[in-house]
């Protein structure tokens, strides 16, 4: 495998895994910020891209702890896939280059993009449900870059964006939600219909609507522009909730009934994990979904669900390819390992149906 | 190379439309295997022509929103032909036309915005960009400026399962309810510890 330019602690430290909500393990939260003095990313040619680049990611270092640069140019396909995956980004960063880069801290919880689609993206994911004290860190930071930089912001539109669909707060929150209850029993669409909210979208992890793999779903904020940060983070986080107390009611309600349809559905998964050869991304996501339910239904055991979540997040594209120091992504050989992957971290789960 | 040949759609023309795109979509019949909203070839909105046309001997086939200025420079030739009093204007600051605006386009500067406001206020109107009631009464933007507090109010947990129990009691689901007020039960005696 060809070196990365990652650092050590992106790959030993996995936010997901310390979650102990497995029904919504995370959130993120992302800030858009432009310099005033200059054109924004799209329209810069390369020497702009570069003296923005530095003067920016100059300012940020110095208000990140410990903060690690990591310049587009170094880095290959492979490792920007991770990044991507890793951060839960929403936009594709594949073709970033020269005049790109990227800022992490050790905490593997944040994530600065400079010149990406604005001058500065910041990113922080949260997995403790702690949306205020993230907030918290990410306007503080942003706070403190704006002494010195000076962030494009007029009156009407708030602050300036290159997509004028997020300009406003500019401000993205998502909240990442595991619903193989609601989903299976078909009742998630009847639910997303009836308590239809505007000012929030849903899509799958691919970010795609209505499909669903792995049972995830993704909630975020509609609107940036004309709704202040506190209803944006209130409603979203009502909705969440509500998806959420669904779901364990859903819960609740299959483990006194045990349909047969769902225990055939869990047995089936666990066979898929046990003992396949070849798995791809979403027969894995599905299959890892199900025994997740199934652990709380007190169907599996020898598992906890902190594990089932790293495997469910570890088995994706790059993750896996770096576990196995894969130099390619070919889909086969990719389906190969991660089949290898999941039956060598699931012997000790035993099926209790 | 590049010249469109004479082809007959219809009545001799060397194009065709067909405006009932939209519903035959909704209908499932021409793209059942679509996994994300349609969108216009040229910009980002939803399809509502299809426009086709032969050029050298290749027919070729886009679909298109209703107002693409990509199918009105077809239609009608050349930007500057085009009967429209904004045509040609750009922002000086950064050169990005009104016609990237149109189509969905990012902005080049903080300058486009003072330049095309009122068409990007309806473009975020057009696309559900903006929430129903900001859009002509409130002021655009809510939230905060540079200069103001970072802070915000603490998210309530409970006024999120008092409503959910309410909504459960008005269906009558009585077993969510009681759970619900289990939960309900557990933060406040958990909050009652954490002051004690």
């Amino acid at each position: 495998m060809e070196k990365t330019e990652l650092p050590p602690f992106l790959f030993s430290r996995s936010r997901w895994d310390e979650s102990e909500n497995p029904v919504w393990p995370l959130s993120t939260f992302i800030l858009q910020r432009n310099l005033s003095s200059r054109l924004f990313p799209q329209k810069m040619d390369q020497a702009e891209l570069i003296k923005t680049q530095i003067q920016v990611q100059e300012i940020v270092l110095k208000h990140v702890d410990s903060g690690h640069l990591l310049p587009s140019e170094t880095l290959s396909p492979l490792d920007k896939e991770f990044l991507f995956e890793h951060f839960f980004c929403a936009d594709s960063f594949q073709n970033a280059g020269k005049g790109q880069a990227f800022v992490i801290d050790p905490t593997a919880n944040f994530l600065a993009q400079l010149n990406i689609y604005d001058h500065l993206h910041l990113q922080c994911i949260d997995n403790q449900g702690a949306w205020e004290q993230s907030w918290q860190v990410l306007s503080k930071l942003e706070g403190a870059l704006s002494t010195t930089l000076d962030f494009a912001y007029c009156p009407k539109f708030g602050y300036l964006t290159a997509d004028p669909s997020r300009s406003g707060t500019a401000l993205t929150a998502s909240a990442y939600l595991h619903l193989p209850a609601l989903n299976r029993t078909g009742q998630l669409k009847e639910w997303l219909d009836k308590n239809k909210e505007d000012s929030v979208t849903v899509r799958g992890l691919q970010g795609i609507p209505d499909d669903f793999i792995g049972d995830f779903l993704v909630l975020s904020n509609a609107f940036t522009l004309g709704l202040s940060e506190e209803t944006i983070f209130h409603t979203l986080h009502n909705a969440a909730s509500k998806l959420s107390l669904a779901e364990k009611a859903q819960r609740a309600q299959l483990k006194k009934e045990a349909p047969l349809e769902l225990k055939d559905q869990v047995s089936r998964a666990y066979g898929l994990v046990m003992h396949s050869y070849q798995l791809h991304i979403k027969e894995a996501l599905d299959a890892l979904s199900l025994l997740q339910l199934g652990l709380d239904l007190g169907w599996i055991t020898g598992i906890t669900h902190q594990r089932l979540t790293h495997l469910f997040f570890h088995c994706r594209r790059a993750h896996l390819a770096f576990a196995f120091q894969e130099k390619t992504l070919d889909p086969n050989d990719l389906a190969r390992k991660r089949a290898e992957f999941l039956r060598s971290h699931s012997t000790k789960i035993q099926i209790a149906i | 190379m590049g010249q469109r040949q004479g082809h007959v759609w219809g009545k001799g023309r060397q194009f065709s439309f067909d405006t009932g795109w939209r519903s035959s979509l909704k209908r499932g019949k021409r793209n059942p295997m679509a996994e994300r909203p349609v969108e216009c070839s040229q910009c980002k909105k939803a399809i509502k022509t299809i426009y086709k046309e032969i050029v050298d001997g290749t027919p070729l086939c886009f679909e298109m929103c209703a107002a693409c200025p990509v199918l009105e420079q077809k239609l009608h030739g050349s930007p500057s032909q085009m009967k429209h009093p904004q045509i040609g204007l750009c922002c000086e600051s950064c050169r990005t036309p009104i016609e990237a605006i149109k189509m969905g386009h990012t902005l080049g500067c903080k300058e486009c915005y003072a330049v095309f406001a009122d068409l990007l206020v309806d473009e975020l109107i057009a696309r559900k960009k903006l929430p129903k009631r900001t859009k002509k009464t409130k002021p655009l933007h809510s939230g905060r400026s540079p200069q103001q507090s970072q802070h915000i109010l603490p998210i309530n947990q409970l006024s999120t399962l008092h409503e959910a129990l309410n909504d459960a009691l008005k269906k009558e689901n009585y077993e969510q309810a009681a759970w619900l007020r289990d939960q309900i039960k557990a933060i406040t005696e958990k909050a009652g510890h954490g002051k004690n």
